[in-house]
């Protein structure tokens, strides 16, 4: 076929690409559910993108003890997990977490994939895919300064060295120490060999790991204390997010401080 | 359109020519002001083409950025398809229909290509669609693939092959328990690109990525089902280094094989170069004796046992048919050596499994073994290359032996002082030994 035709053809099937792209996005959001989901905001620059907001919902870290259908523990890195909402108020919050695709059709969920396991939190965090909102220079401006100006790092700090201070002078010791969960995951791969080596017996073994593993518990607590507060009378952004039969959800308005973006 | 390098070879073959008697000095001449402009004038275009399509292709991006918020969205969409539009088709125009300035084309066709990635880009930020990293890079790729095809677009190839890499990477990180068997299908169109435009760069860079696919592969069952820890090193190093000398043989193999064909023999340096660093680096990463620890232990990795045996049968076919194919005795001997060389790390990697204590020893003797016969077979068939990179490899076991066996013998100071001396002594002894034998490479 003479090349000026294959040209013209290859681009037209670019175009009816990116076209199908704006069509297919379209028709998924007219047949889907709208939804309000509360968030807390950073703001980060993408190389593709340009402007963005990085999303972190109230539903991202969920309680363990919501998965119904598998222990924790037995999740692999990524698989993708099932969230049920229910409405409460305005908003709507996680209800329960399945491995298997709920199948229940009064039930809304939302699709999400496994970001990690904290077993010292006993969390289970999430992501959907919904992490991101485009806002234009202005926009991103706008919503930027807006949360800067009410969050307040030294009043956090205040109040963690305060949570702290309520705490035990031993685990006072190891917050001071620098001990963090990496350093316990090497000390605890270090037990075994010493247990094998008979340096210690598996009563010393566990004091020595429960030791650590109780402490950095009830830290881990204190910054899980501090972390769903909107900082200082902030108001949350909120996000609609349109989720299909299939529990995909696509973000489609920011709202913040009165103010709609899309 | 014919290269710079050809033409070269061109007026170089018109001397000759003219001393056989075929053509006089007039036709000469003749021919070579026909062609004696073009590469320097072509060179220069290109460079200065090719920054303007760049400056171009910036200043619309600028432009639609800064008056983002005023645009509407019908707009623009209008504009990012009017971009694709125009620049394709001025990518077209100056390469099929004004073919004085393939350059040019070239240029728009780059662009073209560009504009399509960030089109896809673009709409996702406009109507807040969020896939994931690796689809829209897949999409950029399947969408400009054809224009390689039609065009004949270097720099299209070059990119698509740049951009498969990148898909990879970010499809494993995004699905780490998936092996990607997809990339595959991909590596095969752009691979047979490589060959329709003859571009070494690209097919370099697909044989990269194809180590990186056989990294993850191994990773998959060794590092995630933790079967690779502190005391477990030795094994599951074995079974990497099996795969990658494999991909290292079959690649040498296909250099000789390259050689036969009177259309792909550019490739042949490419595919032997890289054959002979995946042989000899995969050995010489077994070569330390620190590897092996005492609970090391024995076990079969199904999936990938399964590669290997794959592995194994593609080498053994694409070895029987060289045997056959080989006329010269030069020829003959490399294909035998390099055949000796894959039964003697296939034998060094079984008794190693089976008894690891005399692993670092044996492949230490392998390796040595290796550097001395890539040295002759480079020798052998005038392949400077090889030559440089045995002699680079010989010099790098040393000098790691002499850590590893002195690191602990001698005080650190003087270890570092008699490091150095022998570096700068080795790399005086080597380089005028690598003249000597590229000196003797000529005679011959």
């Amino acid at each position: 076929m003479n090349k000026k035709y294959l040209t013209f053809i290859i681009i037209l099937l670019q175009i009816l690409f990116l076209s199908s792209m704006i069509w297919f996005h379209v028709a998924k959001l007219r047949n889907s559910t709208r939804i309000l989901l509360k968030t807390v905001p950073y703001d980060p620059k993408s190389i593709f993108r340009g402007r963005y907001v990085d999303l972190r919902y109230e539903i991202s870290s969920l309680d363990a003890a919501l998965l119904k259908d598998a222990s924790p523990g037995k999740l692999k890195g990524r698989e993708a997990l099932f969230v049920t909402l229910k409405k409460e108020a305005e908003y709507w919050q996680a209800d329960a977490i399945y491995r298997n695709k709920p199948k229940d059709p009064a039930k809304l969920f939302i699709r999400g994939r496994l970001s990690y396991y904290n077993s010292y939190q006993n969390k289970i965090n999430l992501e959907y895919g919904i992490e991101s909102f485009f806002l234009n220079e202005k926009a991103a401006d706008e919503v930027e300064l807006g949360t800067r100006r009410r969050f307040d790092w030294q009043e956090e700090d205040r109040r963690r060295q305060e949570l702290i201070g309520q705490l035990d002078a031993e685990t006072q010791r190891i917050k001071k120490a620098g001990i963090t969960k990496w350093w316990l995951e090497s000390l605890d791969k270090e037990l075994e060999i010493w247990l094998k080596e008979g340096i210690v017996n598996q009563e010393t073994k566990e004091v020595i790991h429960n030791k650590y593993a109780t402490a950095l518990e009830k830290l881990a607590a204190v910054e899980d204390s501090l972390r769903p507060q909107a900082p200082s009378g902030q108001k949350p952004i909120i996000v609609e997010i349109a989720v299909d039969r299939d529990g995909s959800g696509y973000p489609t308005k920011l709202l913040f401080e009165g103010k709609e973006y899309r | 359109m014919v290269s710079k390098g050809w033409i070269k070879k061109l007026l170089e073959e018109t001397k000759q020519w003219v001393s056989e008697g075929i053509i006089d000095e007039a036709q000469k001449q003749r021919i070579s002001s026909r062609y004696s402009e073009r590469p320097e004038y072509s060179r220069l275009l290109n460079i200065v083409v090719t920054l303007g399509s760049i400056l171009i292709g910036l200043g619309i991006l600028l432009f639609v950025a800064s008056n983002w918020d005023k645009l509407s969205r019908p707009a623009k969409i209008t504009i990012i398809f009017s971009v694709i539009s125009a620049f394709n088709f001025a990518g077209y125009y100056f390469r099929q229909v004004k073919d004085e300035f393939p350059g040019l084309g070239e240029g728009f066709l780059l662009i073209g290509a560009f504009s399509f990635g960030a089109g896809i880009w673009l709409i996702a930020q406009i109507y807040q669609i969020h896939y994931n990293f690796s689809a829209g890079i897949l999409f950029w790729i399947l969408g400009i693939l054809p224009f390689v095809y039609i065009h004949r677009s270097w720099t299209i190839l070059a990119l698509s092959s740049i951009l498969c890499y990148i898909w990879l990477a970010s499809y494993q990180e995004y699905y780490p328990e998936r092996a990607g068997y997809g990339f595959f299908l991909l590596a095969a169109a752009i691979i047979a690109l490589c060959y329709q435009r003859k571009q070494k760069f690209s097919l370099f860079v697909m044989i990269a990525a194809l180590s990186a696919w056989l990294l993850h592969f191994w990773m998959q069952e060794h590092i995630v089902k933790g079967l690779f820890s502190q005391n477990n090193l030795l094994t599951p190093q074995l079974f990497l280094v099996a795969i990658l000398a494999n991909l290292g043989f079959i690649l040498y193999a296909l250099g000789i094989g390259h050689e036969k064909t009177s259309r792909f023999a550019g490739f042949s340096f490419l595919y032997k170069f890289l054959g002979t660093l995946f042989i000899c680096l995969s050995t010489y990463s077994v070569t330390f004796a620190h590897h092996y620890h005492k609970d090391s232990f024995f076990y079969i990795p199904l999936k990938t046992s399964l590669l290997i045996i794959l592995q194994l049968a593609a080498a053994l076919f694409i070895f029987s048919r060289l045997l056959r194919l080989t006329a010269g005795a030069a020829e003959t001997k490399e294909t035998k050596i390099v055949i000796w060389f894959f039964l003697l790390q296939l034998l060094a990697t079984f008794f190693s499994l089976l008894w690891p204590p005399i692993a670092s020893l044996s492949f230490n003797l392998i390796l040595l073994v290796q550097a001395l016969g890539f040295l002759y077979i480079g020798f052998l068939r005038h392949t400077e290359g090889i030559v440089r990179l045995a002699i680079f490899i010989f010099f790098l076991d040393i000098l790691s032996r002499y850590f590893d066996i002195f690191w602990k013998m001698m005080p650190r100071s003087l270890l570092f002082i008699f490091g150095g001396a022998m570096l700068i002594a080795g790399a005086t002894f080597i380089n005028r030994k690598r003249k000597q034998i590229e000196e003797a490479m000529l005679k011959r």
